[in-house]
């Protein structure tokens, strides 16, 4: 066993923003409301935080041009309108991090395990219209990009040709994808945060629903909303007297593969999730079957199905029918979205995961909490050629 | 093969038939690649209705997309040589959705694997095909489309029977 974080960082804060498909609101908005729900849940004031990370970061010098899918508002912004005076850590992670959406946030546990700061406040913020407006939309492609991007290579059928793949080979069929759909989209019907709170889906209507890059249907695909979400990641040593248990990181798994590149990655059937899981799990005597829950990503529901297996919960092709047997329902052997996913709860990206995780281990989740005790979770990001994952623990 | 193992989403009989072609000469509304440094003769070639992939002259490794080394053996001893133009699709997915400015749908976007390595894998499009026809491990051949009078793209058509991967 390597050394790895081992209770040294704990989450102390969660705080979400609201939201909607459609709130009017800027991403700088939804941010500060987050981060302050983050600030107070740890029972610190803006003085008392003195590290900032975010992924990613929106330089404001840019904010004229056309920006990437991904943009969030500018941390300089955020810093002054939060207050945040007493800085030692200022920090972001770019948008090809190999720890995709959770860049940030694991750079800034290890900066808090080396003592490079002990309260650090790191969020991610996203509006829809932002999104729909960036994409897509140049038309002189360079470098690696020229080889894809004209022939539409981006986005879900990216992916879609992974799970194709993963269906030839391992037998997977449209009713495994079907069942994380049908999971997350159950849970957010006990979420009042979630997006599809009051429209469950079953899986005749999943199935009867258009396609958008086989074998993806629409509702294979996250769901965009406006939301933020925050966290204040603290040292243990620091975190003795919370407002409410501490929330341990056990472990984090960001293992590169051999080749990062999206459409030069050899084996497609497995993700950068293996490479990923294996780094995590030789930092823990913990083993997969100590964990309660799984809040694996699910940007698109296939990479639910990969995630578990490249986790090691499953062996290929064995996650699929797990889930149809309801196996990943919050009644189940592994829930997994228990908040609704983002294909329920809304695309908030990687946040959602461990904000998940955090709530099922203080026994917050309210209607979704799941049915037994929950001591050991896993919360993952990415997909494809990224992916980063961690353990956490009560 | 056993009867579970189905490639793919069960396609709307009137869909599988609908048949994928080259987009319409002069007709291109979709991006186009620059020539850089690294990439520039692989366009330059493909400009002339000819494949070329670089090569590392020193461990014969071909290399796709080019990079400065061989990702091998990390020469920088390498030059483009000519290639076939046949491979197998190694996965693909039917879009009904354009995700890219001025592409047109439905389209199949593959990753082939080109016959002259192993996993010496190129994205592209599959036409001159019926959606329900593509499979895994069939036999393609590179048409070249001329998007503009500087840039040619490489699509794939099939060729004769299908073979399982």
């Amino acid at each position: 066993m390597t050394d790895g974080i081992n209770r040294k960082v704990v989450i102390a804060g969660v705080g979400y923003s609201e939201i909607g498909r459609s709130t009017g609101r800027s991403e700088a908005s939804l941010a500060f409301e987050a981060c302050t729900n983050a600030i107070n849940d740890a029972g610190l004031t803006p003085s008392q935080i003195d590290g900032m990370s975010a992924w990613p970061d929106r330089p404001p010098a840019w904010s004229g041009r056309i920006g990437t899918p991904f943009d969030g508002p500018p941390m300089i912004h955020m810093q002054r309108a939060l207050g945040l005076k007493n800085l030692r850590y200022f920090h972001t992670a770019g948008l090809g991090t190999n720890e995709a959406q959770l860049g940030a946030f694991m750079a800034s546990v290890y900066t808090i395990a080396g003592g490079g700061a002990s309260a650090v406040l790191t969020y991610r913020a996203h509006v829809r219209e932002a999104t729909a407006a960036a994409k897509y939309s140049h038309l002189l492609s360079h470098d690696e990009e020229a080889f894809t991007q004209p022939f539409g290579a981006a986005g879900a059928p990216h992916y879609s040709m992974w799970a194709n793949r993963h269906m030839y080979e391992f037998g997977t069929k449209q009713e495994h994808l079907g069942a994380v759909v049908t999971t997350a989209r159950y849970h957010a019907t006990l979420n009042p945060r979630a997006v599809w709170r009051d429209n469950p889906l079953s899986m005749e209507e999943y199935l009867a629903s258009r396609d958008i890059s086989t074998p993806f249907k629409i509702h294979d695909c996250d769901y965009p909303v406006d939301g933020a979400l925050a966290f204040v990641l603290m040292s243990a040593e620091r975190a003795k007297d919370l407002p409410h248990k501490p929330v341990y990181i056990e472990s984090l798994g960001h293992a590169a593969g051999p080749v990062t590149d999206f459409d030069q990655w050899r084996d497609v059937t497995e993700m950068n999730s293996a490479y990923a899981a294996k780094e995590m799990w030789s930092k823990t005597s913990l083993k997969p079957s100590d964990v309660d829950i799984a809040e694996v990503y699910d940007g698109f529901s296939w990479l639910s199905i990969c995630w578990l297996e490249d986790l090691g919960f499953f062996k290929k092709g064995e996650a699929g029918p797990f889930l149809l047997e309801g196996g990943g329902r919050i009644d189940g052997a592994l829930p997994i979205c228990t908040d609704g996913g983002m294909l329920g709860m809304g695309r908030m990206h990687g946040y959602t995961k461990p904000a998940a995780a955090a709530l099922q281990l203080r026994g917050e989740g309210g209607a979704h909490q799941v049915k037994k005790k929950v001591e050991v979770a896993i919360a993952s990001a990415g997909g494809g050629n990224v992916g980063s994952c961690m353990i956490l623990t009560v | 093969m056993d009867a579970t193992r189905r490639a793919t989403t069960e396609l709307d009989k009137e869909i599988a038939r609908t048949r994928v072609s080259l987009p319409e000469q002069g007709q291109w509304e979709g991006a186009v690649p620059a020539f850089d440094k690294e990439t520039g003769p692989y366009w330059q070639h493909l400009s002339e209705h000819r494949m070329s992939i670089l090569r590392c002259q020193a461990c014969k490794n071909w290399i796709h997309p080019p990079l400065v080394a061989c990702p091998e053996c990390q020469s920088t001893d390498l030059k483009f040589e000519p290639i076939a133009g046949t491979g197998t699709v190694y996965t693909y997915t039917i879009s009904f959705v354009a995700f890219g400015v001025g592409i047109k749908t439905p389209y199949v976007l593959a990753l082939v694997d080109l016959d002259e390595q192993p996993s010496l894998r190129i994205v592209t499009n599959i036409v001159n095909s019926e959606l329900g026809d593509v499979t895994f491990g069939m036999k393609v051949r590179v048409v070249y489309y001329d998007a503009n009078p500087e840039v040619t793209l490489p699509f794939f058509e099939p060729v004769g029977q299908e073979v399982p991967a």
